[in-house]
């Protein structure tokens, strides 16, 4: 029994490879047009951030260990804490006494969701990309 | 120059009624005295394609907010509020448009004309500024969606992360990516905070003035979305290497 399972384990691993690879494939086809328009680097300018008033994020964004305020749906686990690695394995605890290790399982469902928000936030910065481009304004359309 | 652009030339300078002096018929119309703007000219063949191409233009707003319409209702990730706020906008501009598109037709003067044109243009802004209202709230509460789901997936991988190691496995690459992980959603989290209300407090009557809250919303967007797509990267890695 031991066996199969691991068999179907290994199998099910390697489907998820699989999937993994074709939608980071979808997900870069997507990022192309959104990163020729804004450029492909990171380096963040002041001037291009849309002013943040009061109850914004930190300068800095969201500390670690620091939850999103309102970013969960009210049925779904609160998450307290970011899930800190470092030294974990040798068998350390974290200060609530459990082991690092006593995790929830990986799901891959969750990410083939998120890919699918990826993929659907590229289309619509594309639709806005479009929208701004007009040069007519509004006066011929 | 076909029929069609002369027509939509035509009708362009005579939308501004005042905006845009673009024919020498719209001149002609804008500089009339009111008595001559006032005369009834609904047989003539300038003024005929001059409505033709004013009622085209509402079929096109009217195609435009029905576009916009069916995409908020099938935006999964808006969040209820947006989605209502849109949905207030786009039944409001629909109403206008669809009023003037049944009042166009009978237009018979081109002073009413012009002033049809105008509403239709500067009342609504249905393409540059509903347009873009509801492409960048979809785009910033999926960015929002996004970050939340990333997030939700941390404990797990810490945890994969951290049985690896227990089990003798040099987890170094995967807590440098789980570590670029989280910074990358703290990132992309400041990118995206307070883009929908800053995109949804925007009015027709802001035009032109507003195009700078789009652009630079969008800009946010475009920066937030690379961060979420490294963080991916990170997930793909950590993912691959332990077997997930």
């Amino acid at each position: 029994v031991a066996t199969s399972w691991t068999s179907r384990r290994m199998i099910g691993s390697a489907g998820f490879v699989a999937l993994l690879g074709a939608t980071l494939g979808a997900c870069a086809t997507g990022t192309g047009s959104v990163n020729a328009v804004a450029g492909s680097s990171p380096a963040r300018t002041a001037s291009s951030v849309v002013s943040r008033g009061a109850g914004g994020s930190p300068a800095g964004g969201r500390a670690v260990g620091a939850p999103r305020a309102g970013s969960k749906p009210a049925d779904a686990p609160t998450t307290t804490s970011r899930p800190a690695i470092s030294g974990a394995g040798s068998g350390a605890s974290t200060a609530s006494g459990a082991k690092p290790e006593a995790g929830p399982a990986f799901s891959p469902s969750e990410l083939t969701a998120v890919d699918q928000q990826l993929s659907q936030l590229a289309k619509t910065l594309n639709e806005a990309q479009q929208d701004l481009a007009n040069p007519e304004g509004d006066n011929l359309k | 120059m076909n029929a069609h652009s002369v027509s939509l030339k035509m009708a362009a300078g005579l939308m501004v009624g005042g905006l845009l002096i673009a024919t020498p018929a719209a001149a002609m119309a804008a500089t009339a005295s009111p008595s001559i703007q006032s005369t009834t000219v609904a047989s003539r063949p300038a003024f005929i394609a001059a409505r033709q191409a004013v009622e085209r233009a509402l079929v096109s707003r009217q195609h435009r907010l029905a576009l916009l319409t069916t995409e908020v209702a099938a935006a999964k990730s808006l969040t209820s509020s947006d989605q209502s706020t849109l949905k207030a906008s786009l039944a409001a501009e629909s109403t206008g448009i669809d009023a003037l598109a049944v009042k166009v037709p009978t237009d018979a003067t081109w002073l009413e004309l012009g002033t049809d044109a105008k509403k239709m243009v500067v009342d609504y802004r249905v393409f540059v500024v509903m347009s873009p209202q509801v492409h960048l709230t979809i785009s910033a509460d999926t960015e929002t969606a996004v970050e939340s789901g990333m997030q939700d997936l941390e404990p797990a991988l810490a945890a994969a992360i951290a049985r690896a190691k227990a089990a003798g496995k040099n987890v170094g690459p995967e807590q440098v990516a789980y570590a670029d992980l989280l910074n990358q959603l703290t990132s992309a989290e400041s990118d995206s905070a307070g883009v929908s209300a800053a995109v949804l407090a925007t009015a027709p009557a802001g035009y032109p003035g507003n195009k700078t809250v789009f652009v630079n919303s969008r800009s946010s967007l475009v920066q937030g979305r690379t961060a979420l797509v490294t963080a991916r990267g990170d997930i793909a890695t950590i993912v691959t290497s332990l077997g997930l």
